[in-house]
């Protein structure tokens, strides 16, 4: 039998019920970074087990995204109904938790989305994660139903179900209120889902504090399906580092590296609404849907006019940047709002791609969609395209039953905004999600849907920019800008420095192909150990080019659990959980075809911004061509399957529940 | 129109963001330069004219535009200062950001 | 003269750094319930504060403790618990007014901010600056500022200087 057949063996071994493993006195042996618990918990069996996390998988995953796609991939059996008992969600926190730098209290959320059939996983900061880490658990795997609403509650070492009956319709401000008053503890942390995750809204997402999200791929519809309202931890056991003193150093070199860059130290002052700034000035910004390619009258959405409603920064656990706005809304007709954000993505959600041009109208849509539990983005992305069918007749007022969606008309986005969440009028059918939703309008709606294998895109435009281009069309989840958005990209860096970065020739031009799948390809191995760590995707090359990286990772895995990792071989464990993605997908039916951008990306030029993003489309043989050498870096074969000595090299040709090609 | 040694005087539009826009508390300026004037002859007046970040964005060192900030002209990314200037270009000075 | 551990909670992040390091120099561990200092959050109205041994001039817990245990360190003016005489009786918890005295709860012995002999690590880490150490004469100048700027603003707006 393998390590890994071994591995997985134990994992599925029945053992002992939860207790608590840390009473009496911990010796300081080499284990002691290593007690901490994965727990089983069948909602429907009442049945909870946990067990230690054995190391080789460590060693293999790291944690957080890592472990949980490892999970996904052996436990959930392929064509299995998302929404169903036999999906599984996994919550993970990132292998450096609890370390004081880089925003590490990263917790990774995971199961099968109902909404685009393939990997559904989301990323969320705050302060859940850490404490799930001092309760003892650093990974939970939830199966089955319960037949009356519950919330899982967690503390030192133990697991309960409780009944959430009287949670259950609440929003997700006061659902985790409620929870800290029952407990009577206000250092509860929760994770929560709104009405929209309650009523199996397809892009539901999960919350914690007052806007941090597992925002993307319906997690809190799967929490839903589930009738989970939400998972409540109060840890106050000890976090152990192997090398506490050299880490502490370590980390004030961490927090300082990061704080030096003007991108951190304009981030803590601005949030993420500072990236508009650039990318809507040069024209890379969807504008009604992906009619045009820059927001001429957004200039309200700056950052600068948040200022007026700002009231102080917040950070998230271990984050020396800052970058959520705390604001307050006195003066519009849905005052008082208290809320925190928006973030960039939201500027695009309310703004840009449905023609809104006041700031406000993003503020009271975030705090919207923050209540009732729902996909800023997805929820974005929808109401854009709903509103460019509109303009064009393809649905129209009968279809909407009475909400016009003109462009710009912030009053119908609330209501439909509402609608959604509680599954009502037209908002029922854009719960459904782009799939249905599209087949159900027919009429040649899909040609207008910015959507990859389901998913919303960001507001970004694509089309002047190759590499996000290919990176949001090869994303494990569907259209996505974090897997692997290059952002550095943007910012002209000398060819000599991207070849040192990326290990071959990388154009330093971003209208240009050349080595831009080497980029995508080397981005997505880097952001999945970034989430299997459990750091903020801030703090590395994701904004800042000498922001950490590989080389610190390194070492503060070194400092935080003992395990020495090469870069090379930390590269490999990134390929690792994104060629076990990839296997996911596949074994569910994707394949190249579904590698591929909207037709309006190849068919439709962008007409302004600055001279050099005009007239772009995407070149429909260079992107393919990129396919195949972004295919080709993976060690996958021209269709995207993983070839058999990649699958060897990464120890994933043994798995009990190998992915087969039908053609062998 | 002049040829020759006859200098006319062109105007380019400068955006500035973040930092720069913090600093001049303008979104958008006009500059006044003469014809044959490059990206570095821009840079200088501005950099005279405004002091602080402004003066930081040529590289002492190296003379190219520094990675702490980003330059871009008509929205290609610039790093050279000898890039030769037009009537009615577009600069944008601001920070590299461009995350999601 | 000697440094003071001054809180500007406006400026507090809720980022629980001095937290995760303070527990990490004193006990080699992580676990914020077992650090000196504590952030109180008020989630739902965005208020952060960060609470701490306020090391007062008349301290309290001084005053109590029946094994005169508390003493003020020449060198960084901190009150410190000798552990040779504390025989964890708690009544300086139960009299401070700040909550600044600590029952550990692995260890079951109390536990107070230290100043860290000088080189306070909440203070080194916390980039917004919403834990200072500074001496008094720079607190007072600084506050002043601060509170002159918001005048400032208002005068320059009234006498319409640009």
């Amino acid at each position: 039998m393998s390590l890994l057949q071994d591995q997985i063996s134990h994992f599925l071994a029945p053992s002992r019920p939860a207790q608590n493993p840390w009473f009496g006195k911990g010796v300081a042996d080499e284990t002691m970074v290593w007690r901490r618990r994965i727990a089983y918990i069948d909602l429907t069996t009442k049945k909870i087990v946990a067990k230690p996390i054995p190391k080789q998988v460590r060693q293999l995953y790291l944690g957080g995204r890592g472990i949980d796609m490892y999970l996904l991939y052996n436990h959930v059996k392929p064509k299995v109904d998302p929404l169903s008992p036999e999906n599984m969600l996994f919550v993970g926190t990132g292998l450096l938790c609890g370390v004081p730098a880089l925003g590490s209290g990263r917790c990774d959320i995971a199961a099968k989305s109902p909404l685009t059939g393939c990997v559904g996983d989301s990323n969320i900061g705050g302060f859940f994660g850490p404490e799930l880490r001092l309760a003892g658990f650093d990974h939970l795997v939830i199966s089955g139903k319960t037949e009356k609403p519950a919330y899982l509650w967690i503390s030192d070492g133990s697991i309960e179900i409780r009944d959430a009956s009287h949670l259950w319709g609440k929003d997700t401000f006061e659902t985790q209120e409620m929870i800290r008053d029952d407990n009577k503890d206000e250092e509860v942390k929760c994770l929560a889902i709104g009405v929209a995750g309650e009523n199996l809204v397809r892009f539901a997402n999960v919350r914690s504090g007052m806007k941090n999200s597992a925002g993307r791929t319906g997690m809190g519809c799967v929490m839903g399906s589930k009738n989970l309202k939400a998972i409540a931890v109060r840890g106050t056991m000890d976090i152990e580092f192997s090398h506490p003193d050299e880490l502490l150093d370590y980390c004030k070199e961490m927090n300082d590296m990061i704080m030096n860059t003007r991108w951190a130290r304009a981030q803590s002052k601005w949030g993420t609404l500072i990236i508009y700034s650039n990318t809507n000035t040069t024209g890379l910004i969807r504008t009604r849907n992906f009619q045009l390619n820059r927001f001429e009258e957004g200039e309200d959405l700056e950052p600068e006019n948040m200022d007026r409603y700002t009231i102080g920064m917040s950070g998230c656990y271990g984050c020396a940047v800052h970058c959520r706005h705390r604001y307050v809304l006195r003066e519009s007709p849905h005052a008082p709002i208290f809320a925190e954000g928006p973030e960039y993505t939201s500027l695009g959600a309310f703004g840009t791609m449905v023609d809104c041009k006041k700031m406000e109208t993003i503020l009271v849509a975030n705090h919207l969609v923050n209540k009732y539990g729902l996909d800023t983005l997805e929820t974005g992305g929808l109401i854009a395209w709903a509103m460019e069918l509109y303009e064009k007749g393809i649905i129209d007022e009968k279809d909407t039953a009475g909400l016009k969606l003109e462009w710009g008309n912030e009053e119908a986005i609330f209501e439909l905004i509402r609608q959604i969440a509680h599954r009502e009028g037209f908002g029922n059918l854009l719960a459904e999600g782009f799939k249905t939703a599209i087949a159900k309008i027919g009429k040649g709606s899909d040609y207008y849907a910015i959507q990859v294998k389901g998913l919303s895109n960001l507001h970004s435009d694509e089309r002047p920019t190759p590499s996000f281009a290919l990176g949001i069309a090869t994303s494990t989840r569907g259209a996505d800008h974090l897997r692997s958005r290059p952002a550095i990209d943007l910012y002209g860096l000398p060819e000599k420095l991207l070849e040192e970065i990326y290990g071959a020739p990388v154009s330093s031009d971003y209208t240009s192909y050349e080595g831009k799948s080497r980029m995508v390809w080397w981005q997505e191995l880097l952001y999945a150990v970034t989430d299997a760590i459990g750091v903020c995707k801030f703090q590395t090359v994701f904004c800042a080019v000498h922001a950490p990286n590989w080389e610190e990772f390194k070492t503060l895995i070194q400092l935080a659990t003992g395990m020495g990792f090469t870069k090379a071989q930390l590269m490999e464990v990134g390929e690792r959980i994104y060629t076990i993605e990839r296997m996911f997908n596949l074994r569910e039916g994707f394949s190249r075809k579904d590698d591929a951008l909207p037709e309006r990306y190849f068919k439709e030029p962008t007409t302004i911004g600055f001279p050099v993003v005009r007239g772009k489309t995407i070149d429909r043989d260079r992107f393919e061509k990129m396919l195949d050498e972004y295919y080709a870096l993976h060690g996958w074969d021209e269709n995207g399957f993983p070839k058999k000595e990649t699958l060897e090299r990464l120890g994933l040709d043994k798995e009990p529940s190998h992915m087969v090609r039908e053609e062998e | 129109m002049a040829h020759g040694e006859e200098l006319m005087s062109i105007c380019v539009r400068v955006v500035l963001l973040a930092n720069f826009r913090e600093i001049v508390g303008k979104r958008e300026i006009i500059e006044e330069i003469d014809s044959n004037s490059t990206l570095g002859h821009v840079l200088d007046k501005l950099a005279k004219k405004y002091g602080r970040d402004f003066q930081k964005i040529v590289d002492q060192k190296t003379g190219v535009i520094s990675s702490e900030f980003l330059v871009s002209v008509n929205g290609r990314i610039a790093r050279d200062t000898g890039i030769k200037l037009k009537n009615d270009d577009v600069l944008m000075l601001t920070i590299p950001a461009g995350g999601g | 003269m000697q440094k003071i551990l001054f809180i500007d909670p406006e400026k507090c992040s809720g980022c629980r750094i001095c937290e995760s390091v303070c527990s990490l120099h004193h006990e080699k561990i992580c676990n914020p319930g077992r650090a000196r200092i504590h952030v109180v959050k008020w989630e739902t109205a965005g208020l952060y504060v960060p609470m701490v041994c306020q090391q007062c001039e008349t301290p309290l817990c001084e005053t109590v403790c029946p094994m005169h245990a508390i003493k003020r360190d020449a060198k960084t003016g901190a009150m410190l618990i000798d552990y040779d005489l504390c025989v964890g009786c708690k009544l300086c918890v139960m009299f401070c007014p700040f909550g600044g005295v600590n029952i550990d709860s692995k260890t079951g012995k109390v536990a107070k901010c230290d100043l860290c002999g000088g080189e306070p690590l909440c203070v080194k880490f916390c980039d917004p600056q919403a834990l200072q150490y500074l001496n008094a004469t720079t607190i007072n100048l600084r506050k002043r500022r601060a509170a002159a700027e918001k005048f400032s603003d208002l005068m320059k707006k009234l006498l319409a200087i640009a």
